[in-house]
This record gives C-alpha cells, structure tokens and sequence, in this order.
C-alpha cells in the first residue's frame, strides 16, 4: 500500500480510474441534457408568460391565458421551492408504487434534471426579456410583427444574449447537483467518490481526485459558454461600402473587446 | 416408464429454465468494504453494476448464494442508502442486503429476515496513544468517541462511563480522517471494517473487549439482516437459504472477502 | 368602408388617461392626405400619446381612430400597422440585426415579400437616407444620427402611406440634428402624408403644410407656419412661442 499522498493518488487512479471516468461522463451526459432541455422549457414558459392579456379580447381567450399562466407561475413554485432530490424521489419510486410505472434510473434523472431546470431557467428567462429595452417591442408592433415574431426574431436573440452568464451558472449548478441522483441508483461521479473512499477508507485523496474532475467539468462547460457568447454577439467589425466621397472605397471598422 | 421419466425431466429443465429467467434484485450502497465495494476488474466473485463497475463483498456473496437457492438471477442495484428503502417498497428492487441492521424504526415500513451476520464491535484507536491497551469500556472514561451516523454504533457509546461523545460523522472515511488528525480518540466499528481500517491505516490499531467487558447491545441491534417488503413472499424462501449458512461458513465467507478487497493487495 | 378620397388620418373625441392622469382630453383632428404637419407644445402636453393612439401602440379610452375612413382604434399588431409608419425619439432600431436587416425584417415577415425583393427596397432607402455605406453594420456602430436615418429607412421600406415622427432629433447631438433633419425634407417630394411632434421651431415653419399647437391635452392652435409662427390668435400660443423662439 502507498504510503505517500500522491502515492496513493496514483494508486486509485490506476484501480479506480475507469470507474472515476464513466462517473464523470455520466455526471456530464445529465447535465448537458439537464441544461440544454431545462432552457428550452424555461423558454417555452417564459414566453407563455409574456403574452399580453388584451382587454378587448373574447372573455374565453382571457380566461384560458390566464388560467395558462397560473399553472405556469404554480409549475415554477413547485420545482424552485422543493429539493431536487426529493422531486427525483418522487418521480422514480413514485411513478413505479402509484401508476405501476417503471421509469428507467438515467431517464428518470434527465426528466428531473430538465423539470427542475426549466423553472429556474423560466425565471431567468425572463428577466432576460424585461431588461431588453421596451423600444425594442414598440418597434416591432408599428411595422406590424406579431407578438410571436417580435418574440422571435427580435426580443428572444436580445434576452438570451444576456442571460448567457446565468446559463452557464445554471450547467455548472447542474453539474454538481446531480450528485443527488444516487438516491434514485444513478451512479455519477460523487457516488463513485464514495464507493473509492469506502474501499480504499482514504478521504482526502479519493475527494481531491473528485474535486479535480469536478473542477475540469465545470471550467470546460464555462469556457465552451462563453465562447457561445462571443460568437451571440455578431462581428467584431464591419464593412462599409464605399464612402460618400469615394464609391469604391472599404473600410473596415474594428469593434472595441467588450470587457 | 421411461417415457415418463423423460417427461418429468424434461418439465423439471423447463421449470428451473423459467425460475432461472426471474431476477432478485437486490439494493446496496457497493461503498464499505468488506461488505460491499466497487471494483474495476471482474473477477470470479463480482457480480457486475450497470453503471460500470463490478461489487463483491460479503454482502455480495450472501445475495449470490441466496439468488443460488431461490433459484434466480442475481442483479445488484447500487443506490445511495437513504434511496434503500424506497426503492424495495416502489418495487425497483426485491431485498436490501447492505449491512442494515433491523432496528424497531425500520420494522415499521419494513420485514425483516433472519440475520445473515453479527458484528462484533471494536473501538479503532491509534497506536502508541493512551488508550492501545484499554481493555474494557472504562478504560475510555473521558476519552472522544464518536460512531458512524444514524447507525446503533453511534447510540451505544453512551454506555461509556464519563465518555466525550462527539458528534456523529457520515462515513467511515471521514471518521479515519478525525481519528488521524486527532480530533477523536477513537471511533465505534465492526471487527472487520476494523481490520481494513488498519491494512490502509498502519498507524492504526482496534481495541476488541472480551465476553462482557465490551458494548451491550441487543441481537437486533449487533445483527444485520435483509430487509424485504411487508409481507413478501420471499421470506420463508430467504430464512431457509440462511439457515444452510452456519456460522463457519460466514467466517469463511467474510476472510474471503477480507482476503479479496482491494486494499488487502 | 374605404375612401380613396377624403382625409386619410381623422381623430374623432380621442381621450387617454394613464391611471389618474387625464393626458389626452377630447382630439378631434383630420390630416388630409399628402400633408406635412407639425405637433408642437410643450411638454407634457399630449403630443407623443396622440401620435402612439394613432398607430396603435396605446389604446384611447374614449373615441376613434379612422385610416382612410375605417377605425382601426382596436385592432391587433399586423400589415395595416405598416401602412402608419413610426419613427421614434429613441430610435428604436433592433439592436441584434444590422441596418439592411432591420429595413428586411418587417418586409418578408408582414408584408410577405420575397428576400431578393425585400433587400432592394431596402436598399432603396438607404441610399435615399444615405445610410447604404454602412448597411452591415449593427445599431451599436453607429452614431446618433446615422441610427435615426437607419431607422426613417426601416420605417419607409414597409411602404407605409402614412409617417408618424415622434421628436426625431430630440435625443441627438446638435450636430446631428441637421442631416436628420434634411432628410425629413427630402420626404416632402414622395407625396407621404407625415405627422411630426418635434421642438425644432425652424424646421416646423419652413417644412410644414400645417402646425399644430397642443396644450394640456387638447388642440389649441391650428394653421399654416406662416400665420401661426407671426400671428398666433391663441395667448397660449403665444406665450409658449415667445418661450421656444427666445435665444
């Protein structure tokens, strides 16, 4: 048995190496997916949520609109305010005790991951919609966009710009949350951590080896992020055409790195 | 005559085949050696983990010669212990052999089997300290004892006179780290995690009590058992399985498994 | 029904209240096709919430709005919102597309044009705005000036038979107030009916048919440059003309 600290390092790493791996690549897969449906719901909902309530429309429309955006809000306290694994619990043990239905262990954390996410990514989302300007909506209404297009080729490419920062806080959350699946027999790379450290009954060097995996997963998810984001923000320059004086001119104009 | 022996032959093959396609799932954490660990090499012992990986370990043999006798397919479901008791009573899993003891408060949601072990309980200490040499409960007057979390190890060490309880920890990991940096004087174990805890800690040593000397604690409490739900139709077939195991044969069973974990190579 | 002839724009006893604010008090205003008219008053008084009940972004509480003699006060945002162009005081321009696409977008998606002919409308404009130079750039490239002119071709790409100018130069350099200006000038000649709220007292005399004086919510004042800038009737007039053309 090793008897140094980066002894025993090399010592797990060689045994438990694979098994850190799969792990890892499962921690990552749920995130991913977690994130990336989590947004699409939280953008669904968010822009249910913002479709104006118009006084003169039929009393009907007006009621199914809004009795829509109540469960929506309700969907939204329900999922932020619970622990996520509880919600795991729920919906993996659940399913199979009440409705006689078997949810396999990874499906059910992509569906848990994705629910819990898409509230908080709603919220985010629309912050997101409120800080874009209001001109930008006033624009779109007088040439004659509708909500929805105004919604889609104008304020969502604004907001989610924006929110890219809290997008990537959200991966990274995820990331690490996802720790709590082990309830439900998913085994990523947290409960592997364990596994190592009660086989091994070494601490300090199982969770540095954790740590630094964790470490790596998150750092490469923020990078990829906000390389996303650079390229959101269109050209670093632009041509113009020829100048009044001289039709055959291009200049070239280089846009200041935003901070 | 032949003809008939044929037949019944024949319908014997079917029916264990059929037996033989049923799976028992069984729930355990595959996270405390020797009980129940995760490997990355097979071997002829392992059983194999969906999510990657292979177990072994008492635990894992005790299921592998109980699934023998029910005549069915092993299939170990590695999940994290408070998930345990969820997943037998939704049905994901059949039994939990993972080292759970049947305490009164578990019998409430769960049944209980009769005990596939009992633990003989140590306190882990470190060489050359003042308490190498205790021999009985009073020798660790005044000193810091601590157990593992909602575990009856932790609840007997009140049975110490003038004992410095501290708080409780998760895991046995974290409960080596204290008893290293000295925040503890020792902490409550198994014989044979005790074992594994000083081959990986060689400034380590456990203090066993004789007959009398040591902990007082019921059966129910030292014993573990396999937990299945209320009423399951598995019991008789599990209780008659454990009674071909004598005691000899789980001390064989247990060196084995000592003998195989990855920390005794 | 829909007249060919008649006014084009007519206000029939508008009213607007913002909570307990009586903003707009009873507007009874017509615009006969064709003409240049400018909304001055002070602030406060009512002439961007008149402007904005025209093309629909407020709704009146109280009376009509009639397009070429059909009311349109209630309806929801689409083609005929393009007919009744606006050019805001803050531009305005869609901050995550460049000059040409700003001036394409309402093209292909409300008007359903083809791109190939969408982009030379635009194009069109923004050469008659002087902005074609710089059609690949985004709003945030651009000077104050330059966004104001991208933004009058936007709103003329959707060939709109009516323009509404919301103090186009009021949030401009001084500097930039004058190529804006001429702009609007050029206008004048494509027989496009403008209404135009602006401050620039000098512009108003000079490039408008009619001006129109509003305070505290209603009209007060109404003539041609010529009478109302030498010879306001109205005391009101008078002193807020007294006060705007001071130094």
């Amino acid at each position: 048995m090793p008897t140094t600290f980066f002894g025993w390092i090399q010592l797990l790493s060689d045994k438990y190496g694979s098994l850190f791996l799969q792990g890892a690549g499962t921690t990552m897969l749920i995130a991913v997916v977690g994130t990336v449906l989590g947004f699409a719901i939280g953008l669904l909902v968010a822009i249910l949520r913002t479709i104006p309530l118009k006084p003169a429309a039929p009393a009907l429309q007006r009621g199914l609109i809004k009795g829509l955006k109540i469960l929506l809000a309700a969907y939204i306290e329900v999922f932020r305010g619970t622990p996520m694994i509880v919600q795991a619990m729920v919906v993996y043990y659940g399913a199979l005790q009440y409705l006689q239905l078997d949810i396999p262990a990874l499906g059910a954390a992509f569906l848990v991951v994705s629910v819990n996410t898409g509230a908080y990514m709603a919220e985010i989302v629309r912050g997101g919609i409120l800080s874009v300007d209001k001109g930008q909506k006033e624009a779109a209404i007088a040439i004659g966009l509708t909500h929805w297009q105004g919604m889609t080729s104008i304020i969502l490419p604004q907001a989610i710009r924006s929110i890219l920062p809290a997008v990537a806080n959200e991966f990274v959350v995820n990331i690490k949350d996802s720790s709590v699946l082990n309830v439900i027999s998913v085994t990523e790379v947290y409960f592997m951590s364990k596994s190592a450290a009660g086989t091994y009954l070494k601490y300090f060097e199982v969770f540095f080896i954790t740590a630094v995996i964790y470490f790596i997963l998150t750092f490469t998810a923020t990078r990829l992020l906000r390389l996303l984001e650079k390229k959101l923000s269109g050209r670093d320059s632009y041509t113009v055409y020829g100048s009044q004086s001289d039709h055959a001119a291009h200049i070239t104009y280089a846009r200041e790195e935003a901070p | 005559m032949k003809k008939l022996m044929t037949c019944l032959l024949a319908l014997i093959l079917l029916m264990t085949l059929s037996a033989q396609a049923e799976t028992f799932k069984v729930g355990m954490e595959c996270n405390y050696a020797p009980f129940n660990w995760t490997q990355a090499e097979e071997s002829a012992f392992t059983v194999p983990l969906a999510a990657g990986g292979f177990a072994d370990g008492y635990d894992v043999q005790v299921a592998l010669f109980i699934a023998k006798e029910l005549g069915m397919e092993l299939e170990i479901v590695k999940t994290e212990w408070d998930g345990l008791p969820m997943a037998l009573v939704s049905g994901k899993i059949d039994a939990i052999i993972a080292g759970m003891s049947p305490t009164e408060e578990r019998k409430v949601t769960l049944d209980f089997s009769a005990p596939y072990y009992e633990s003989d309980l140590v306190i882990v200490v470190k060489k050359g300290g003042q308490y190498e040499s205790a021999a009985s409960l009073f020798d660790f007057s005044g000193a810091k004892i601590t157990g593992q979390l909602n575990t009856f190890h932790y609840s007997v060490i009140e049975q110490i006179p003038g004992v410095d309880q501290q708080t409780a920890l998760d895991t046995f990991p974290a409960m080596i780290v204290a008893l290293s940096s000295g925040r503890i004087d020792g902490y409550v174990s198994e014989r044979p995690g005790a074992l594994s805890a000083v081959a990986s800690n060689p400034d380590f040593t456990f203090v066993s009590f004789e007959e009398g000397l040591g902990f007082e604690a019921s059966v129910e409490d030292t014993a573990v058992a396999v937990g299945l739900r209320k009423e399951s139709e598995l019991m008789d077939n599990i209780n008659a399985a454990l009674s071909k195991l004598d005691k000899e044969t789980r001390d064989q069973l247990m060196n084995e498994a000592m003998g195989r974990q990855p920390l005794s190579e | 029904m829909k007249q060919e002839t008649g006014p084009i724009i007519e206000i029939q006893g508008l009213k607007k209240n913002f909570g307990p604010n009586r903003v707009l008090m009873g507007i009874d205003l017509t615009v006969p096709r064709g003409q240049v008219a400018c909304l001055i008053g002070p602030s406060g008084s009512g002439k961007s919430t008149l402007l904005r009940c025209i093309n629909l972004l407020e709704t009146p509480d109280e009376g009509r709005v009639l397009f070429k003699g059909q009311d349109i006060t209630q309806i929801p945002p689409g083609p005929l919102h393009a007919k009744i162009g606006m050019v805001f005081q803050q531009f305005n321009l869609f901050g995550n597309l460049s000059a040409l696409e700003n001036c394409v977008l309402g093209q292909v998606k409300v008007l359903g044009r083809s791109r190939a002919q969408s982009e030379e409308t635009a194009r069109k404009y923004l050469e008659r705005v002087g902005m074609l130079p710089y059609r690949d750039a985004r709003p945030e490239q651009l000077s104050g000036g330059q966004k104001q002119r991208a933004a009058i071709a936007r709103a003329l790409s959707m060939d709109p038979e009516v323009l509404l100018f919301d103090e186009p130069t009021s949030a401009l350099d001084p500097e930039m107030v004058d190529e804006v200006l001429s702009v609007i000038r050029t206008l004048k000649d494509g027989g496009l009916t403008m209404l135009i709220v602006t401050h620039e007292m000098a512009f108003a005399r000079d490039a408008a048919d009619r001006v129109v004086f509003m305070d505290e919510g209603l009209l007060v004042e109404d003539g041609p440059p010529a009478s109302l800038f030498t010879h306001p009737q109205n005391p009101r007039t008078q002193a807020f003309l007294s006060r705007s053309l001071r130094g």
